[in-house]
């Protein structure tokens, strides 16, 4: 293609037709504030904070959608553009509640960031505000209107993202509001709860249901033995909350500042996962053996189970019976672990610190419990143990590594620290079920087609003389085809992986914001963050999940085997059909 | 419809029914003077014959009335008004003379002297 | 034989006045008197003085009836259609020495060059044969059998007709760009959405000339190389539905719409979409978005519709009007339009002529036309010897022009130049008894209304913007909010994403400009010279000329007025007046004042 000649701030650039002012402004390290854009999500032009001066129009355009033209010239900090951004930041601030102080963004706002660049320093056009909605009703997800600035990300995010789209623009004008359907709450609609909007919001409009103070009550109560566990896909995150570079894997601090917390035991969710291999390989094989429903679905997911019970209810049976590795590991805590420690169940507390605010429903879900209590009591995002290791005053990046305490659900293997990438689940269990069926014990065991962080991944692997069709799907929108195949009869498949979010866990509603700047920018962070977990399987000793000798013991002890009814009382779950709308 | 030539069919044959609509130029405009007097001598007649025959012949001419042309008791009475203005009347119309007028006057231009009004009448 | 044709208005004005009954009771009434062969009743489109409706129109007498009402018609039916003597009570047409005057002579008429309306007052809008009567299709027909597609592009970039929607974008240059892309699946889109508030030019088109926009339509679309059309009409007019509704019916019956039209191998069909009460779905790419199933958001240009539009299509967007010239275009030819009008504005334009005027309705004047003209001349200057104060074009986009500017030539560059613009043809007249500020802050209201809500100067600005307004109606203004207020305006043009908030500060700015004492006596004196901003409103009894009969006392909807009947003068508490104006309506002595 023909490159073409554009003038930004008086010096020359060479660029390509049909890229927009600011593509070409980005290519060459030339900032222009941007607020609703998000690339390949929204890119309507909306905020119109990111305008420019173009010689010869009196007008001002939005460089995010403008298309730059041969011999352009380009003011992008003329007094007239700086001027127009301030003012409109000052408008969006004067229809913005104006308690910053006690907001959940506060000192991590894109919104406090563009208003201290352009700098904005009245309030200017005080005025009438927009009547606000606060739902609070669901448990994972919380949307306060008094805060949001209608970029429509998170609309994009459910819509284009997910496939699902509760989220949308009602009213007009001043009156405009997003929301789910005539501005009900996320418990009214088909929200899955995948918190993906909650990802992209600039601002404090989407945020998760906290739960902190229900944990530090119970660290706090002498009489509670509190016991937390880290799910995967945490350790590749969390580092973020304190400035570390993305996909930096901080296993050992974020075990040590659990401990410094006062935690009676810190435990890892990757048992619970090697536990879920277990019971999941072994249903699988049974389903095969004796003509079982399949496709089997992974069920790990909550949200992905929600979008199962709300839009495929016909499917049900395809979802695998298990829980996911931390109600396991809570089933266990709960009761072999009290047992083994004389202490009475009601007494413990189990926490998990997920990257997912769909768990934070998962924990309470009714089909859940093992004799009227819950497996988990209380789920933490990463972004909730971030400010609660800062709340306790910890330094975080001067922690040494400290190893999960070891007893009884201490070991795991490199097979449960890939769950949090999409195709770990899947990966996981054809390492356990190649082993089993050819009783061996194979060393080839990186399944790389089923790896990477963007599109359906699919393969045939031959086990014991069958070929065995998987497919691993991430978010709604790839899940769709997949389930519309297995309704309509034709899918080709025997088991397939399904993870709420687009990419996995990694990319979970619960983990470290990853402002706009890094998110239209070249930086991969899903495959940086999968790239830690990945080098944490490599780094393990033992790296299947049939092979963890304290698995074969719980079993030897106390599950007898894989699915037998005792397995089943504590580690496996029913569905139902969820009505579309309440 | 599926040719043009069906369009312009369709086109005359509408032109017709709607042509005191339509505002092409007339050679001639024929008013019949109405009003009770007239009527009572019989212009209803005269008017509608001579409708009926302007549209038959296809002669380009607007038929209309009148409240009165003039008080004379020579009704009923026919004014002929030609397209530069130029006007006759003709007095003691009845349906037989319509005919004539239109025969003579106007698809032959010719004025019928012995039938129209005198001065002073 | 048919010798009078009678055609009742039946457009939405004079339909509300019953003329729906008429068509009924001048059937009944010429069967009555025996004249049922002689005499035809239909229905037709607007006539023009819509302020006096419902009208109706004898042919080929070329009387117009107007107010015409069940009542009348038996006198009409009786001393006009019988004895031949027109009901001049009744008519619109002047009399002169006893002789009723053609019609097309009247003060109302004389400066009017009805194209884009001419059939409308004239041919049944339900009845194709007589579209097809009045040349009908005979266009469409030249263009399938004998023009190639450029030459037809060629005729309307010749015409110089102008889009006259609003936007005055040349046609023939519109049309060009669809022409040229290389998509092979293209849209011709009509835009009747018509939401200026006063303006009703294109729904009459509509209502009274239907086929003219189809045959249009059916034209652009084979000189761009699209095979469908949409017609986006708002759901408020509903009788402009219906009449579409028939016209496409009548049109697709007769093999003038469908596949392979006059045996040319061109196809064409059509299909109406309603709007749904979004002023902002009459900008082009948010009524793209509306027919595509979205939420009716404009979206960034470019890419223009002619380059990408409807479905992601090139796509050419027209409005009523301008599609309604575009046969007698192709007919007469491109010279014959551009002869009329002005060299940059050729042609004529429809004004909807409303507010302080007495003759308020529809007129179509050719481009050039004064200011003056149309509204002394042609609209008859404004009611109750009241003084003319200024004009508004444009909608809530324009601005206001004022006494030095009445003999401006009517154009699209001319009424730009001025700070307002034609926009799509509303014409509003205000008089003294009009309060400038309070003019800007309804338009402003309209749009803060209309706002689609996803830009912010236009979501929040223009709410602002209204803010402002409102306190220096209220009395709250200072230097400072006149200050503000240009501030504001300047943000909101220059930033917006798409027309609607572009040109929502032009009615502030515009009497900003030309009215700035009454904005200086609202801030200053805090007064409104005009008597219409009720918080500057006092009203005051004089004490001098009370006569203490207690009849204003007795109105007053509050209980704000005390005194003592017979003895005491009677005074209003200003605290609890809420200026209704009752008081001084009862008062039979023109003793209560408003200051």
């Amino acid at each position: 293609m023909e490159k073409i000649k554009v003038k930004i701030n008086n010096r020359e650039y060479l660029a390509n037709p049909g890229q927009t002012i600011l593509d070409v402004a980005r290519e060459n390290n030339i900032h222009i504030p941007t607020l609703c854009h998000l690339k390949d999500l929204t890119g309507t032009g909306s905020c119109r904070v990111c305008q420019v001066e173009i010689k010869g129009m009196n007008k001002l355009v939005a460089s995010c959608v403008y298309p730059v033209a041969d011999g352009m010239e380009i003011k992008t900090n003329s007094k007239k553009a700086l001027d127009a951004r301030k003012q409109i930041l000052e408008l969006i601030v004067s229809n913005h509640s104006k308690d910053c102080l006690s907001c959940i963004r506060n000192t991590n706002c894109e919104l406090q960031r563009l208003c201290q660049e352009t700098g904005v320093r009245e309030d200017a056009y005080a005025g009438a505000k927009t009547t606000p909605t606060f739902d609070d009703v669901a448990p994972g997800i919380v949307r306060d209107t008094s805060k949001c600035i209608l970029c429509g990300r998170c609309v994009a995010a459910c819509q284009k993202m997910q496939g699902i789209g509760i989220l949308g623009f009602q009213n007009r004008g001043f009156k405009t509001k997003i929301g789910p359907v005539y501005d009900r709450s996320f418990a009214d609609v088909n929200c899955i709860q995948c918190g993906q909007c909650i990802n992209v919001c600039p601002v404090g409009a989407l945020y998760e249901k906290e739960e902190i103070h229900y944990v530090i009550d119970a660290l706090d109560d002498p009489d509670k033995y509190v016991v937390v566990q880290t799910a995967p896909a945490v350790r590749a995150s969390l580092g973020e909350e304190f400035s570390m570079p993305i996909g930096t894997r901080v296993t050992g601090k974020m075990v040590s500042a659990l401990k410094l917390m006062g935690f009676d035991r810190v435990y890892d969710t990757n048992f619970g996962a090697d536990l879920t291999i277990m019971e999941e390989a072994n249903e699988f094989i049974n389903r095969v053996k004796n003509g079982g429903v399949l496709p089997q679905i992974t069920s790990c997911s909550p949200g992905w189970v929600n979008y199962c019970e709300m839009e495929y209810p016909e499917l049900l049976d395809n979802l695998s019976t298990c829980k996911s590795p931390h109600m396991m590991l809570g089933a266990m805590i709960k009761s072999r672990f009290a047992d083994i420690n004389n202490i009475p169940k009601e007494k413990i507390v189990t926490v998990s610190i997920m990257p997912c605010t769909a768990k934070k429903g998962e924990a309470r879900r009714e089909e859940n419990l093992v004799d009227g209590v819950q497996d988990i009591d209380y789920v933490l995002t990463t972004r909730e143990l971030g400010k609660l290791i800062k709340m306790y005053g910890i330094d975080f990046k001067a922690l040494e590594d400290e190893k999960y305490d070891q007893d009884l659900f201490g070991e795991y293997t490199g097979a449960a620290v890939i769950f949090g990438v999409s195709g770990g689940v899947m990966e996981a269990a054809l390492r356990t079920a190649k082993d089993v069926l050819e009783d061996g014990d194979f060393q080839q065991l990186e399944y790389t087609q089923v790896r990477g962080e963007h599109g359906l991944k699919e393969a045939s692997i031959e086990i014991a003389g069958t070929v065995i069709n998987v497919a691993v799907a991430h978010s709604m929108k790839l899940a769709k085809p997949l389930l519309e195949d297995i309704k309509n009869g034709v899918s080709k498949y025997h088991f397939i992986e399904i993870m709420g979010c687009p990419g996995g866990c990694v990319n979970g509603g619960g983990q470290s914001y990853v402002p706009a700047q890094i998110r239209n920018s070249n930086i991969d962070y899903m495959t940086l963050r999968a790239k830690a977990l990945y080098a944490e399987d490599e780094a393990q000793p033992v790296r299947k999940s049939h092979l963890n000798t304290q698995i074969q013991a719980l079993y030897k002890e106390f599950l007898k085997e894989p699915n037998s009814d005792v397995a089943h009382h504590y580690l496996h779950t029913h569905y139902h059909k969820k009505p579309r709308f309440k | 419809m599926k040719t043009v030539e069906e369009l312009n069919q369709l086109r005359t044959k509408a032109r017709n029914k709607m042509e005191m609509r339509l505002d092409d130029g007339h050679d001639y405009f024929v008013v019949v003077a109405m009003g009770t007097a007239g009527i009572a001598a019989g212009a209803r007649n005269v008017l509608l014959k001579l409708v009926e025959k302007v549209h038959e012949l296809k002669i380009n001419a607007l038929v209309t009335q009148d409240g009165q042309i003039e008080v004379t008791g020579q009704e009923p009475l026919v004014k002929i008004v030609d397209s530069t203005g130029n006007q006759v009347i003709y007095k003691k119309v009845d349906v037989a003379m319509a005919e004539e007028i239109i025969a003579k006057h106007l698809q032959n231009n010719q004025v019928i002297e012995e039938y129209l009004l005198q001065e002073g009448q | 034989m048919e010798r009078i044709q009678v055609v009742v208005c039946a457009g939405t004005g004079c339909t509300i006045g019953n003329s729906g009954e008429l068509i009924e009771k001048f059937k009944e009434e010429i069967k009555h008197a025996g004249l049922e062969n002689e005499i035809s009743v239909k229905k037709t489109g607007c006539l023009g003085l819509c302020g006096v409706g419902p009208n109706v129109a004898v042919y080929p007498d070329n009387i117009i009836y107007k107010t015409v009402s069940v009542d009348d018609i038996k006198e009409i039916v009786t001393e006009h259609f019988l004895k031949g003597r027109p009901v001049q009570r009744k008519m619109l047409n002047d009399v002169k020495d006893g002789k009723v005057l053609d019609i097309n002579h009247s003060s109302f008429y004389a400066k009017q060059k009805r194209i884009a309306l001419n059939n409308c007052g004239v041919i049944d809008p339900e009845n194709i044969e007589e579209y097809i009567a009045k040349d009908g299709y005979q266009a469409l027909a030249k263009v399938l059998t004998s023009m190639s597609k450029q030459e037809v592009i060629d005729e309307v970039l010749a015409s110089g007709l102008r889009g006259r929607g609003g936007g005055g974008f040349p046609a023939g240059k519109k049309w060009q760009f669809a022409h040229d892309q290389q998509e092979k699946q293209k849209y011709v889109i009509c835009n009747a959405d018509e939401g200026d508030p006063g303006a009703f030019m294109d729904r009459s088109i509509l209502e009274g000339n239907p086929h003219s926009v189809i045959e249009a339509m059916a034209i652009a679309a084979y000189a761009i190389g699209a095979n469908y059309g949409y017609i986006y009409i708002r759901a408020e007019y509903p009788i402009a539905v219906q009449r579409l509704e028939v016209a496409i019916d009548q049109a697709r019956e007769h093999g003038l719409l469908g596949d392979d039209i006059f045996g040319s191998g061109f196809d064409f069909d059509l299909e109406i979409r309603l709007g749904a009460g979004a002023f902002v779905c009459g900008e082009e790419t948010a009524l793209i978005r509306s027919i595509e199933g979205h939420r009716g958001m404009p979206q960034p240009k470019p890419p223009f519709p002619a380059v990408s539009g409807v479905w992601g299509k090139p796509t050419i967007i027209n409005n009523v009007e301008t599609y309604a010239n575009i046969a007698q275009i192709i007919l007469k030819g491109s010279a014959w339009f551009a002869s009329i009008g002005t060299p940059a504005s050729t042609g004529t334009k429809v004004f909807a002529l409303g507010g302080k005027i007495k003759n308020t309705g529809l007129v179509e004047v050719p481009m050039g036309t004064t200011l003056r003209e149309v509204i002394y001349d042609i609209g008859g200057g404004c009611p109750n010897g009241k003084e003319f104060k200024a004009v508004q074009t444009g909608g809530p986009s324009g601005g206001c022009l004022t006494k030095e500017h009445l003999d401006t030539p009517i154009g699209f560059d001319e009424l730009l130049s001025l700070g307002s613009m034609m926009g799509s043809g509303g014409m509003i007249v205000l008089d003294e008894d009009n309060c400038m500020v309070d003019v800007a802050r309804f338009y402003l209201d309209f749009i803060v209304d209309e706002s689609c809500g996803k830009c912010t100067p236009c979501r929040i600005g223009t709410k602002r913007l209204y803010e402002l307004l409102e306190s220096i109606t209220k009395g709250e203004g200072t230097q400072e909010t006149i200050d503000e207020l240009l501030n504001l305006s300047q943000v909101i043009k220059d930033t917006s994403l798409c027309g609607l908030g572009q040109t929502a500060p032009n009615p502030v700015l515009s009497t900003l400009r030309l009215f700035a004492d009454e904005y200086q006596a609202h801030i200053e004196d805090k007064k409104c010279p005009a008597g219409v901003c009720k918080e500057l409103l006092s009203y005051i009894i004089d004490p001098e000329l009370c006569r203490k009969c207690g009849l204003c006392a007795k109105q007053c909807p509050v209980g704000a007025i005390s005194g003592e009947l017979g003895k005491t003068a009677f005074v209003i508490d200003q605290e609890k007046c809420i200026k209704c104006g009752q008081c001084v309506k009862a008062c039979h002595f023109k003793a209560i004042e408003r200051r």
